[in-house]
């Protein structure tokens, strides 16, 4: 059977433009336009979903993507909205969390061990005997819960963008379209927001309001598209509020961040579900769901049906049923008052002063029972009716939609004539506009709208509304001794939950949360945090005002993980001799966000022993244009380098190097590098590849900080660099330059040509005894290194990668920092107090040094050989055990083609550090292999 | 949109608390205020990264160049940006997404904007004439490939 309409004014769906899609297996109808639920709706389908924990069936609640009722999974996407989900053709989808199909959910028989399950029952219940809570813990989660994760799902890329405005609306109901407009008047270039795929809030289905929504709607939107300086963002929320008015919208596609000066949050209210028994059953919906489901899909809710009225709303609802062709079988109205003579045909009943006591159906609603109430939650059984129906529009109250405003740091007041909690004070730059300032009806929305736009623009206003009166019922709940009256949907949290949270202690809104997880689902409270309060408040014998409310943090609303991944950006760098690099072979691999060459050639093991064969016995070339490079200048830089690194520079001569050992405040290594003096003001200094940016950070943040007359100049990506290394180094470089480089054989610097380039050459022998840097403007690298490969094409010279780098400086027991260091390691440990400056007054980690100086060593780095090495080598961060306790550990561990033998760098207790002892290394796969610690650098490390 | 990643493009880098009154002695008005810049009659760019750091660009790089001679508290800042030329209907998203900062031509009107895009440190102005905005983007030429691809998958 169709439940389709004749034309609706302002639908949403195009019956020319019709596709079929599939539902648990079954197939349907759909109009373009149409989402699943309006579709699944109209087809006359009524169990959509079940829910989280009891899986009871669940149809339309909201039909407003406020609550969880329907989700489905599509086999790559989970938990989506049917209530928002266009349907487009050929579409497969399926209900989440069921066991045997959401008709037929063999699952739902927890309902009837419902009374054994009370809120909290698994903290109580399952953590002893502790070793078992995982067994249960597994069960839990399959039972309850929300869509099973695809791990295989492809990567979806949604874009992120930034957006910058004036006035930024949140809301486009008629408060926040009319707010819109008037800034937009005044100049403000605005983005106005709304959750739905169109605008109009309110003005698009209460059809009884105000003027209807025709011409007022049309109006509107026209204006607001003809206005340049009004973006409009459908099907999209702002997610939450972050400081200085960045407010996350979440759209179809992605994300955008948008920054604005002023911000009016007219986000409207979301309806609340009455609280009765079994007032879940497929048919029950809101009044304003009924209403969406007429006016935007022509879907027609149920054929026979009641509405439950708490508020005046529910008389508009009453007359749209009717005109939809409902057979309105009562109004039952759970306050005293008979309605205003003539508002409803005198056809249809009206029981005043009554409530549903109780809803009647197993898959769907057959009926209900309505007994007179005392308007506190007790019903008269003794004069119960019984109405046979297969719908309920509950139309009973509103909570503002101010999660934005509490986020922002708003003061709400409970307003007890609306019964509504409304802003007291709004932070600088936020206002609230419409029905989450407690304004209801048109007229009030559009000038509360006018108001609040004035006032973001700091221009008065006259216009001063009150909060409406009774906008909600104070009190639409009802007792019943079985149960199953639910308060909260996502959770299944019946109102007897929240007595035994109160009766255990957790009387505090927060604990009550925590205790119940009352707005912990993914709805977060957006239907149930409302009545929680008042029963709160109720239990405590105190006003609402009192108990207060609970922030729901952002993100209030789900959003796709993709969303918040974007693109992701992975910078990487290359250096200026990458080209080259590609072109011979090399295998690149990441250091920090640099690519490297990790080893020339097809094959890694023979590559990387090639290229250490080539440096201890001929040359070779490796490319260090990743490593930190800095200029200082000025009278001052000495004395600046004097407090920043260790060791002495202000007596350093001209035409030198030194090392430069880096600490952090507590005496942390954190980098070390090379400081060359160039000339009297300016010094030349290196820093480790993976440091080179948080050190030239700290450079400025002290230079600031001690205000001495020194310029840094940062060259680490306008200069390249490489490091020629072996016994024929100085050969090679000799046949390119003028330069006499004995000069600088023990440790200097000089500024010449190389290869017809300037460049500044440097002794740095980290991987071999005779080893040159040299350091060329970025643009004249390529020729240097060119020149040089050319020149060593006939005695041996190779490129070599990092790999092979790593292993002659192990040969020649230099540690890297990062590496065979850690976030604790101090000087003493690594065995560097050599570079520690004893007559300095200061220098940055000095005072802490002096504290550990008085302590006892922990561990101490030494170098080691293997005697009797396993096939497969312990790895590195393998465990150092003296007499079956932790030591220490391996840092760096590798065979020696130069030495024919396993050596490595561990951490060891101190008096075990001295060459020639024993200690145990615990290999991975359990066994202890004994190593002996070696001299440094190894005996047999070659220049 | 155009884009080009130009390596040798003439940039004459200064920094120095000289560096201001040697430029001015070499006949080039200087932008007042830092993360400002102007145009010259003969198209170069004059960039004012700081109250004493200049970057410029175009045919004065080479002037400057072939007269440098250094001199005390006056640096040279060697360079090796990537630059990028930005221009078309697609440019504005493109922004949107790479940078959090407002791009728009009327919100950065004679400004430097120095900020991290897709990730890294750049720096961006924006030309505006007859045929639309242009944006000029500066980066360590050491992530000019990434860079470039990067804006490129974006556009795709």
């Amino acid at each position: 059977m169709s439940y389709r309409l004749p034309q609706q004014s302002g639908e949403w769906i195009d019956r020319n433009l019709t596709f079929s899609f599939s539902f648990e297996g079954k197939t349907y109808q759909a109009c373009n336009g149409d989402t699943v639920s309006s579709a699944l709706w109209a087809s006359g389908v009524r169990v959509l979903g079940r829910s989280f924990k009891y899986h009871r069936p669940r149809g339309v609640l909201s039909l407003a993507n406020h609550d969880i009722n329907v989700m489905l999974e599509n086999g790559i996407d989970i938990n989506l909205r049917a209530d928002v989900l266009p349907v487009t053709a050929g579409m497969k989808l399926d209900a989440v969390n069921t066991a045997g199909g959401v008709v037929k959910d063999y699952l739902s028989v927890l309902g009837w061990l419902a009374p054994f399950l009370p809120a909290g029952f698994y903290y109580k219940a399952f953590h002893r005997p502790r070793l078992l809570f995982p067994f249960w813990e597994n069960i839990i989660r399959r039972m309850a819960g929300l869509g099973v994760m695809n791990p295989k799902a492809p990567r979806l890329v949604s874009p992120k963008t930034n957006l910058h405005c004036d006035v930024l609306v949140v809301g486009g109901g008629p408060a926040g379209m009319n707010a819109a407009l008037v800034a937009a008047k005044q100049g403000a270039r605005v983005i106005l927001v709304d959750e739905n795929a169109r605008l109009g809030g309110t003005l698009g289905y209460d059809s009884s309001s105000g003027l209807g929504p025709g011409q007022q709607l049309e109006q509107l939107c026209e204006e607001i598209e003809a206005h340049a300086d009004i973006e409009v963002h459908l099907s999209s929320y702002a997610a939450g509020y972050y400081a200085d008015h960045l407010l996350p919208l979440i759209g179809p596609e992605g994300m955008a961040k948008v920054r604005t000066r002023q911000l009016i949050v007219a986000s409207g209210a979301y309806e609340q579900p009455a609280v009765f028994r079994n007032n879940d059953l497929p048919g029950i919906m809101l009044g304003s769901a009924a209403q969406r489901l007429i006016q935007r899909y022509a879907v027609k809710p149920f054929e026979r049906g009641v509405v439950l009225a708490g508020n005046e709303q529910a008389w508009r609802v009453a007359l749209d049923l009717l005109a939809a062709g409902v057979e309105l079988a009562a109004v039952i109205d759970l306050r005293m008052d008979p309605p205003p003579a003539g508002l409803i045909p005198p056809a249809v009943l009206v029981y005043s002063g009554y409530c549903i006591y109780e809803a009647v159906g197993s898959s769907g609603l057959e009926g209900v029972w309505a007994c007179p109430w005392d308007g506190q939650g007790n019903a008269d059984q003794s004069r119960a009716i019984y109405i046979p129906c297969d719908g309920i529009a509950m139309s009973v109250g509103w909570a503002p939609a101010s999660a934005l405003l509490y986020q922002a740091g708003a003061k709400m007041k409970y307003d007890e004539d609306c019964q509504q909690f409304v802003p007291d004070s709004l932070p600088p730059g936020v206002h609230a506009a419409g029905r989450v300032n407690g304004i209801y009806g048109l007229a009030d929305s559009l000038a509360d709208g006018e108001r609040a736009a004035l006032g973001a623009l700091g221009l008065s206003s006259v216009i001063n509304l009150l909060p409406a009166s009774q906008a909600s019922h104070p009190w639409p709940l009802v007792e019943h001794p079985k149960a199953k009256n639910f308060v909260d949907f996502d959770e299944d949290l019946q109102l007897k939950d929240f007595a035994t949270a109160a009766q255990e202690g957790f009387n505090n809104i927060e604990l009550m949360k925590r205790f119940t997880t009352v707005g912990m689902g993914p709805s977060q409270g957006k239907h149930s945090n409302m009545n929680a309060i008042r029963v709160l408040a109720r239990l405590r014998d105190e006003p609402i005002q009192r108990v207060g409310s609970t922030t729901a943090r952002p993100f209030f609303h789900p959003v796709p993980m993709g969303h918040l991944a974007g693109r992701s950006f992975h910078p990487v760098r290359h250096t200026p001799l990458h080209g080259w690099h590609q072109q011979h072979e090399a295998s690149f691999t990441y250091v920090g966000a640099w690519q490297r060459p990790a080893w020339y050639g097809p094959d890694k093991a023979t590559a990387i022993v090639n290229e250490v064969r080539a440096v201890r016995h001929a040359a070779g070339l490796i490319d260090v244009g990743t490593l930190g490079k800095f200029e200082l200048r000025g009278l001052e830089a000495g004395e600046f380098l004097e407090r920043f690194y260790t060791g002495h520079f202000l007596q350093q001569k001209i035409g030198t190097t030194r090392y430069a050992l880096l600490l952090d405040e507590s005496g942390v290594i954190t980098d070390d590098g090379v400081v060359a003096r160039l000339a009297e003001d300016f010094y030349y200094v290196t820093a480790s590849t993976s440091n080179a940016a948080a050190v030239y950070r700290e450079m400025t943040r002290c230079l600031q900080l001690w205000g001495l007359e020194v310029t840094i100049v940062n060259l680490t990506g306008s200069y390249a660099a490489f490091n020629i290394a072996g016994p024929l180094s100085r050969q090679l470089m000799e046949g390119l330059t003028t330069a006499d480089l004995k000069q600088i054989s023990n440790g200097g610097a000089i500024e010449t040509q190389v290869a017809g380039q300037q460049a500044r050459v440097m002794n740095v022998r980290f991987v071999s005894d005779l080893a040159y840097e040299v350091h060329a403007p970025a643009q004249s690298i390529l020729s240097i290194w060119q020149a040089l490969v050319e020149a060593g094409q006939s005695c041996g010279l190779k490129p070599f990668g990092i790999d092979a780098q790593r292993l002659l400086r192990l040969e020649m027991g230099h540690f890297i920092v990062g590496h065979d260091t850690d976030g604790l390691t101090h000087p003493f440990e690594a065995g560097l107090d050599w570079a520690l400056a004893k007559d300095k007054t200061f220098y940055i980690g000095q005072r802490s040094l002096k504290i550990k100086a008085n302590k006892p060593l922990t561990k101490k780095l030494v170098g080691f050989t293997l005697p009797h090495p396993p096939a497969n080598l312990p790895d590195e961060c393998t465990l150092v055990l003296e007499q079956g306790r932790i030591a220490g550990r391996v840092t760096s561990i590798a065979f020696s083609p130069t030495l024919g033998q396993v050596i490595g760098l561990a951490y060891v207790a101190p008096e075990a550090g001295i060459a020639g002892k024993r200690f145990v290394i615990r290999h991975q796969d359990g066994s202890d292999v004994a190593a002996i610690v070696s001299k440094l650098p190894f005996s047999g490390a070659a220049a | 949109m155009s884009a080009s990643v130009a390596y040798q493009l003439p940039g004459f880098g200064l920094k120095g608390q000289a560096a201001a009154n040697w430029l001015l002695e070499q006949g080039i008005d200087l932008p007042q205020q830092p993360n400002t810049w102007l145009t010259m009659p003969d198209q170069s760019l004059v960039l004012r990264l700081g109250r004493s750091e200049f970057l410029l660009q175009g045919p004065v790089a080479t002037r400057l160049e072939s007269i440098w001679q250094g001199g005390r508290e006056l640096y040279r800042v060697p360079r090796y940006d990537a630059t990028f030329e930005l221009k078309g209907e697609k440019v504005p998203a493109l922004l949107q997404e790479i940078c959090t900062l407002d791009t728009r031509p009327e919100a950065m009107a004679g400004q430097v904007l120095m900020m991290l895009a897709a990730g890294i440190s750049v720096m961006l102005i924006c030309e505006t004439g007859n045929a639309g905005p242009i944006y000029r983007l500066w980066c360590d030429g050491t992530y000019g490939d990434y860079l470039g691809d990067c804006l490129q998958q974006i556009l795709d």
